[in-house]
């Protein structure tokens, strides 16, 4: 009876610091940031590299075609949309944040255009942004294009000049 | 943790009163439990100063029939620490080791008897280290807090030989001693998490993390002179 007791009470004791040792949790996906090789037992701590979307600001002007002699002279031919998008991650280790400035060209006339044109973008702080391109917007419709920026300055609150210096309609 | 294992020792010692209470007649099996005594015998001779015993078995347990040399022998060992500071800062440390195996023993005069054993062990440590270090300054709103984390875990798995001998003090107990050599496979993983959270003026709070993981392999001889004093119950 005494050998069954002491020998019950050294198996339980066995038993419950291998159970109770040899358990370590954390996050068991090779894939997460914080992957741990030591733990065997996930405890839902995993986290994601996951990229965030942020407007940091917006001008807006009409672009007016000075070219004497245009058929669309001293009239708004495009309504130009700029939009200042920041990227970043949840997590630094992810990647480094980037911004980019979104130009978006909305043809305003009943013609196919192609423009040869130019922006500055003043902000508060008196940086500028420059944009020159050739661009073709067909009728009705509009074009985008993105151009790499840095994320120290924001264009919120700043003036935007277009300059239409060249232009065919057809 | 010495005085837990001196705890320990103390319940052992009081258990082995009931085992007194049990009849010899009709017996074909003695049980032999022996507990890991030096931390006790330090205490009470006052050895102060004295160097950790390397032998990771606080407890051990051999099953042997009364009329063959040969027997049954396991082994247990277990440590754990834990401490927590006021600013978060945590330790928590398991170690385990157990061996299983067979044995030959026999009596060298009346009252002293030497074996030899053949085992297989296992031993598992986890430790786990965290620090918190923090800077806060409200009036610029500048927050610079770094969590850092170190998770390890060291397993092994082998065998070898045990020798072991005692010196019956009565009829129901013993004190002995015994020395290991074993050949291990050991694994070592180990994780390390490094947390940042930045907040600089009015810009967004900045989360960097930086984990370094990494696995070694090995082999070693671990061999234990038999400085373990235990004392054995019978029953």
């Amino acid at each position: 009876m005494v050998n069954l007791k002491v020998g019950n009470l050294l198996l339980i004791s066995i038993c419950t610091l291998l159970f109770s040792s040899c358990k370590t949790e954390g996050c068991t996906d090779e894939k997460a940031i914080n992957y741990n090789i030591v733990a065997d037992t996930d405890d839902g701590s995993c986290r994601y590299c996951e990229e965030l979307t942020l407007t940091r600001g917006t001008v807006a002007t009409s672009a007016y075609d000075n070219n004497f002699g245009s058929i669309y002279y001293n009239q708004a031919v495009l309504q130009l949309n700029v939009k200042q998008i920041e990227y970043s991650y949840n997590d630094a280790s992810c990647g480094i944040p980037e911004c980019k400035l979104e130009y978006t060209f909305v043809n305003l006339i009943n013609h196919n255009a192609t423009i040869d044109v130019s922006t500055v973008i003043s902000t508060t702080v008196g940086t500028e942004f420059y944009f020159s391109n050739r661009i073709s917007v067909p009728i009705n419709s509009s074009y985008t294009i993105d151009e790499a920026t840095n994320c120290f300055y924001s264009i919120d609150g700043g003036n935007i000049n277009v300059n239409v210096y060249n232009s065919v309609y057809n | 943790m010495s005085s837990i294992k001196s705890v320990i020792t103390s319940v052992f010692m009081l258990l082995s009163v009931f085992a007194f209470a049990q009849s010899e007649k009709n017996k074909t099996i003695n049980h032999f439990i022996g507990i890991q005594a030096n931390p006790l015998l330090q205490q009470i001779l006052s050895f102060g100063g004295a160097a950790p015993v390397a032998n990771p078995y606080l407890m051990k347990y051999t099953l042997k029939p009364k009329k063959s040399p040969f027997e049954l022998n396991v082994g247990i060992g277990y440590d754990y620490e834990s401490t927590e500071q006021k600013n978060g800062a945590k330790i928590l440390i398991h170690d385990l080791s157990g061996r299983i195996g067979i044995g030959y023993k026999k009596m060298i005069t009346k009252k002293f008897e030497c074996g030899i054993g053949l085992d297989i062990a296992i031993n598992n440590q986890t430790n786990k280290t965290t620090n918190i270090t923090s800077f806060q300054f409200i009036g610029s709103i500048f927050l610079d807090s770094t969590i850092t984390t170190t998770n390890s875990i060291n397993s092994g798995f082998g065998g070898g030989f045990q020798f072991n001998m005692a010196y019956h003090l009565n009829q129901r107990m013993l004190i002995g001693t015994e020395a290991t050599y074993y050949y291990l496979f050991q694994e070592t993983k180990a994780n390390n998490e490094i947390i940042n959270y930045r907040k600089d003026g009015f810009n967004p709070l900045v989360i960097t993390t930086t984990i370094d993981n990494s696995k070694n392999t090995g082999r070693a001889l671990d061999f234990n002179l038999p400085v373990a004093i235990f004392l054995i119950v019978k029953f």
